[in-house]
């Protein structure tokens, strides 16, 4: 299934249930805030245990692709060069970080705006994200590099199909367009 | 607003309430006191605790400097020593004005370090450049790598990396023995290490290209004839085997010594920024050989350094006598210099049409600046009305004459 979907049927069911459940109460307080602590670190052990796999395999081939433009900031195509270990690491990395934004977000609502039904909102997702990532498919659950998870992955669209214009670009030609056009060591002023 | 400021004014509230009964004493009753007898009463609490940061940061930019001192002596130290006597350089490190030694220079608060030596047969010069991170300044770095971590694009990796680069100039020179007549042809041999090729570990493929220009311009490719750590980054694939070529046969296993110390060996002729015009492109050609590691540290790091800036030494040495004795199985030839030239003339091209781009722009912006200054000036003296007038008469006219034809 789709994880937009499902992701969107989770979130009216705890919304259903979250209105069952009183907020106001510091035991179901304390209950939320530890399936919430526990989801979070669930999730966090996934990615770095992910990483140590990673690591220990050592897959040094070389990967090249374009990345598209960036719209806002003004800059060109890159070209990236990287191995599938680095990009391994990188996707994980990033995946961690995320969490980190969330933790610190929810921080934020939670203990300082007093507010315990994000977190209750949250109690599924970290796992759920990170079970669903590709590096998790790849790596714990040994699915093969290709097909939808060859390397670079196509960044997930919110609208199904529609968005394949800012794909990153591995075809022979504009690699070797990217790799001869001397774009480096330009100095921001 | 003020509910981020709250806890600021918190905090500062418990700070002066730590001396509540010091302050609330009225002013006949401190008089009254003696000195000792303020001191005592005074809590001393939150001054004591500045003091301790105090004591704090002096000790952190102490630590932070003798790391980064240390480090260096131990480097150019034993680096300055393997110059002179191994690779029998004749001029190591700098002397002063007043003919003292002086084995390295630091800059930028202990965090660049630079020697020098030249005086050899084959090479001009040989440079060392050291970048450490501002140990001195733990603050500094902390809120550089957590930039970094947030906009990972804005940084430039200069900034935030420790790095080694050793750069070897050419000088195309050579003599075989000590009283040995040197050739003439230096310039004509200098100018044969016109091409880009260089070994680049895998670990820093991407960080490089950014930064170094000549690199961008270059194929990346895998080989079999390296170990599995690094990669070819060469501008034309006939350029791939120089570096293997000249080299003696322990290279390849040195290069897999190295495989977590070593970054790149580039052997170029361009520069590392990109030139903007064509008196800069001009200007930035230099060939030489750019040896790029970590920081050494260890002594194991600094035996690998050494036998990479020897075997490159080394190459120069070997590539320099081919041309001199104008030996057939040359490895530069003619094919390869009339590509790499072909390929100069290319980007040269490429950067005077950028240049022409960005003049013409600017003429057109000054243009247009003139113009509005011109229009300002005119309705400052009320010509702009007249002018207007003016227009409106000729434009009326035109139609009229217009109509004249149709009727």
């Amino acid at each position: 299934m789709n994880p937009q979907i499902s992701n969107l049927a989770i979130m009216l069911v705890m919304m259903q249930l979250a209105r069952r459940i009183d907020m106001e109460d510091d035991k179901n307080i304390m209950y939320i805030r530890i399936a919430y602590g526990a989801s979070v670190a669930v999730a966090w052990l996934i990615y770095q245990l992910i990483r140590q796999k990673i690591v220990a395999k050592n897959d040094l081939t070389t990967l090249k692709y374009v990345t598209p433009a960036a719209p806002m900031s003004g800059e060109g195509e890159k070209l990236e060069v990287t191995t599938v270990r680095d990009y391994d690491l990188k996707e994980v990395d990033s995946a961690i970080k995320s969490i980190y934004t969330g933790l610190a977000m929810m921080g934020f609502m939670h203990l300082y705006m007093k507010y315990t039904n994000p977190l209750f909102m949250q109690c599924i997702s970290p796992v759920k994200t990170a079970l669903e990532s590709n590096e998790v498919k790849i790596h714990l659950f040994g699915k093969p590099a290709s097909g939808d998870l060859k390397r670079p992955f196509k960044a997930a669209s919110m609208f199904g199909g529609f968005g394949g214009g800012n794909a990153a670009k591995t075809d022979k030609k504009s690699i070797e367009e990217a790799e001869r056009a001397g774009t480096g060591g330009v100095k921001a002023e | 607003m003020s509910a981020f400021l709250q806890p600021i004014i918190k905090g500062m509230d418990k700070v002066t309430a730590l001396n509540a009964k010091y302050l609330a004493l009225t002013f006949e009753e401190q008089k009254n006191m003696t000195f000792v007898e303020r001191l005592r009463f005074y809590n001393w609490t939150f001054e004591i605790f500045a003091l301790a940061m105090l004591v704090l940061v002096f000790v952190a930019y102490k630590y932070g400097v003798i790391v980064n001192e240390n480090r260096a002596k131990k480097l150019f130290g034993s680096l300055n020593s393997f110059l002179q006597d191994d690779l029998q350089f004749a001029r190591v490190g700098f002397s002063k004005g007043d003919g003292s030694k002086v084995p390295y220079i630091e800059e930028g608060q202990k965090t660049w370090y630079t020697t020098f030596a030249t005086g050899r047969s084959a090479i001009a010069s040989l440079s060392v450049r050291v970048h450490m991170f501002s140990r001195s300044n733990p603050v500094a770095m902390l809120m550089e790598s957590l930039v970094n971590l947030m906009f990972p694009s804005s940084m430039t990796v200069k900034d935030v990396s420790e790095y080694c680069e050793v750069v070897i100039k050419p000088n195309g020179t050579f003599v075989s023995s000590e009283t040995a007549k040197p050739n003439n042809d230096a310039k004509d041999v200098v100018n044969k290490f016109k091409f880009i090729t260089s070994i680049v570990n895998k670990s820093s493929m991407n960080e490089l290209r950014r930064e170094n220009y000549y690199l961008s311009l270059t194929h990346t490719s895998e080989s079999d004839k390296l170990p599995v750590e690094y990669v070819f980054m060469s501008e034309l694939n006939q350029l791939n085997g120089f570096t293997l070529h000249y080299a003696d046969a322990g290279f390849n296993e040195l290069l897999k010594r190295a495989g977590n110390f070593l970054q790149s060996i580039c052997f170029t002729d361009l520069p590392a920024n990109k030139p903007l015009t064509d008196k800069l492109w001009d200007a930035t050609q230099k060939p030489r050989a750019v040896i790029r590691t970590k920081i050494p540290v260890s002594e194991q790091d600094l035996s690998l350094l050494k036998e990479l800036v020897s075997a490159v030494v080394q190459i120069f040495d070997n590539v320099t006598r081919e041309i001199v004795q104008k030996s057939p199985q040359a490895f530069i030839n003619s094919d390869i210099l009339k590509k790499s030239n072909q390929l100069r003339t290319q980007e040269l091209a490429r950067i005077v049409k950028a240049m022409k781009q960005v003049e013409r722009e600017m003429a057109q912006e000054k243009k247009q600046e003139a113009e509005k200054e011109k229009r300002r000036q005119l309705k400052a003296t009320g010509e702009q009305e007249k002018f207007d007038q003016k227009m409106k008469e000729k434009r009326e006219r035109r139609l009229r004459n217009k109509q004249k034809v149709r009727m």
